[in-house]
């Protein structure tokens, strides 16, 4: 670390590809395991059984079991499941969404971009998590509920972003050069703006996958996303933490998955978005 | 900024929140209160609670109520809503504000120290605890801070109801994120800072190092710590949710968590309401202390 600031810029650019490649590694690792979840846990990890309940870590049981005899190594990993692939989902639908929408606002301008940028305006004006866990509790639990609570204010971000920097680039040249040779608004979007300023909103979105997953984990903890037997970790950790002088494995397994799948995603976001600083794509 | 139709939109938002949640208000009113729900009982509900009036009649009442501060009646004891809301809040802001002092007790020294200090062993160790604090939400702080003090060593009370001993535990909890981002927030800005020319210029005319710290250095990057004081304020009101349920403190944020069980949703609807309006008023209020610190900004 000590000899960062020496290093020559092309050094560091370097210093920091290799990063953002070994981040990405260790997350699509993550994503694998997620996806392949039901065939990588060592027990179903919704079989009750009472004659182990709140038993110790052992071969057969990597991580103990809970207080209904579950396996807590494969509620873990079938928590990865829900957690890594719900909170990628939902920064993937809010990028999208807000991306389209933060063009057409920055392309069109007019009443259109008023409208949206208003309601942008008005949802910011909540306190994110304020907004979610009243809406998750309106709508009831489950995991969809808890995505559209978090999802109203997500695509914002993108929106506000989609849209400045569509602003500054419509006037470019090769945009009047597509006009006159005759494109599409649509192609124009698509083929000719959207290139150019995907690489900035893909860094943001980058940084946004951990803090999804923490506000994904923070309403199944309050009973307001995920509801058991599904197996996530919030909600692991909530069923848990009344037992957790008896079995403290029970909290501490997802606990340890936790921490470090977000911090493996914050430090992907980080190392992204400091190699894009460096490459000056922001 | 304009302030009133930022209100306006936003009291129709939760207006409408409540008006596209599945389900009767009667009904939901009625089973709430443990009544037997026949038709008779229910027409009579919908007459008195005005569901039979159209939308933006029913809008207007309840806003000329709002405005009046009446929040309406919950659904759960028919009490009115606005009382229990404030009852709630003293206690939420003695633990907002005593978390913010902690965090940025902390955190400011602790900024400065390790900006001025860059890449000594203490910088590192502090990155790598604001690290795992970033990665850390605040329910599973809560819940090992819990086993620790209070199982473990047995130090504090598991519920906090309220008493200033009990107040230490969710205060930390909550204070223990702010400070993983403020510490790296005030950390960089003091960096930047110290890399300006003024700096430099201070420094070859042989003014002191500690006054140039303090006294130039400091003062300049008080409006980003207004900035990042400013930001944490959501973050804070929705903190608050979860730690004031896992530590029983009888805060607002409790209150709301009860009444979503309860499926009370008259106080669900005032709490969303007056968060808002709290938050939108920060918000102002950072704006306008940006002005006070640094004339040179101009208001919008």
């Amino acid at each position: 670390m000590k000899n960062r600031t020496s290093m020559s810029p092309l050094k560091r650019k370097e210093f920091l590809k290799i990063r953002v490649y070994s981040f990405v590694v260790l997350a699509v690792l993550l994503i694998v395991i997620s996806l392949l979840a039901p065939y990588l846990a060592p027990n179903n990890p919704n079989t009750t059984n009472s004659a182990i309940m709140n038993i110790a870590p052992s071969a057969e049981y990597p991580c103990g079991t809970d207080r209904l005899g579950r396996c807590v190594c494969s509620r873990v990993i079938m928590g990865a499941q829900t957690s890594i692939l719900s909170a990628i989902g939902l920064v993937a639908v809010s990028f999208l969404i807000g991306s389209v929408f933060g063009m057409l606002c920055g392309y069109y301008g007019g009443a259109i971009d008023n409208i949206i940028m208003r309601l942008a305006d008005v949802l910011l004006a909540f306190p994110q998590m304020v907004l979610a866990i009243a809406v998750a509790g309106i709508l009831g639990g489950g995991l969809l509920n808890a995505l559209i609570a978090l999802g109203i204010t997500a695509w914002t971000l993108y929106a506000r972003l989609a849209r400045s920097h569509t602003m500054s680039i419509k006037n470019e040249p090769f945009i009047a050069a597509a006009k006159l040779s005759g494109c599409s608004d649509f192609t124009i979007l698509f083929r000719h703006i959207l290139p150019n300023i995907v690489g900035s909103l893909l860094v943001n979105a980058t940084t946004q996958i951990g803090t999804t997953m923490i506000g994904i984990a923070g309403l199944s903890f309050l009973g307001l996303g995920v509801i058991p037997p599904n197996a996530e970790w919030g909600s692991m950790i909530n069923e848990a933490r009344s037992y957790i002088q008896l079995a403290p494995w029970t909290v501490l397994a997802p606990a340890i998955a936790m921490v470090v799948t977000i911090m493996i995603f914050n430090y992907l976001g980080d190392s992204v978005r400091d190699l894009a600083d460096v490459s000056g794509v922001i | 900024m304009q302030l009133i139709p930022i209100l306006l939109a936003l009291s129709f938002l939760v207006f409408l929140l409540m008006y596209i949640s599945p389900g009767d208000p009667a009904v939901k009113k009625l089973t709430a209160q443990g009544i037997a729900v026949s038709q008779e009982v229910l027409e009579a509900e919908r007459e008195k609670m005005g569901l039979n009036q159209p939308f933006f009649v029913r809008y207007g009442n309840w806003l000329a109520g709002v405005l009046q501060g009446d929040f309406g009646l919950s659904y759960a004891d028919d009490m009115p809503v606005l009382p229990k809301l404030i009852k709630g809040m003293r206690y939420t802001l003695i633990l907002a504000t005593s978390s913010l002092a902690l965090a940025l007790a902390v955190s400011i020294p602790l900024g400065i120290i390790t900006a001025v200090r860059s890449n000594s062993l203490l910088d590192h160790v502090v990155r790598m605890l604001t690290f795992a604090g970033n990665a850390m939400p605040n329910f599973l702080i809560s819940v090992l801070l819990m086993y620790f003090f209070c199982i473990r060593v047995n130090l504090f009370p598991v519920i906090a109801k309220g008493t200033v001993q009990g107040l230490l535990l969710p205060t930390l909890a909550l204070s223990i994120p702010m400070c993983s981002r403020f510490i790296r927030q005030i950390r960089a800005e003091v960096l930047e800072q110290l890399g300006k020319d003024y700096v430099t210029g201070l420094r070859t005319r042989g003014v002191r190092e500690h006054y140039i710290l303090f006294h130039n250095v400091l003062h300049n990057s008080l409006s980003a710590i207004l900035t990042i004081v400013g930001l944490s304020v959501g973050t804070l009101m929705g903190g608050s949710v979860v730690i004031e349920t896992i530590f029983r403190w009888p805060g607002i944020g409790k209150l709301v968590m009860d009444s979503i069980t309860a499926r009370d949703y008259s106080v669900i609807q005032g709490f969303v309401l007056i968060m808002a309006v709290i938050y939108v008023v920060i918000n102002l209020l950072t704006d306008i202390s940006y002005r006070a610190l640094d004339p040179r900004i101009e208001l919008e």
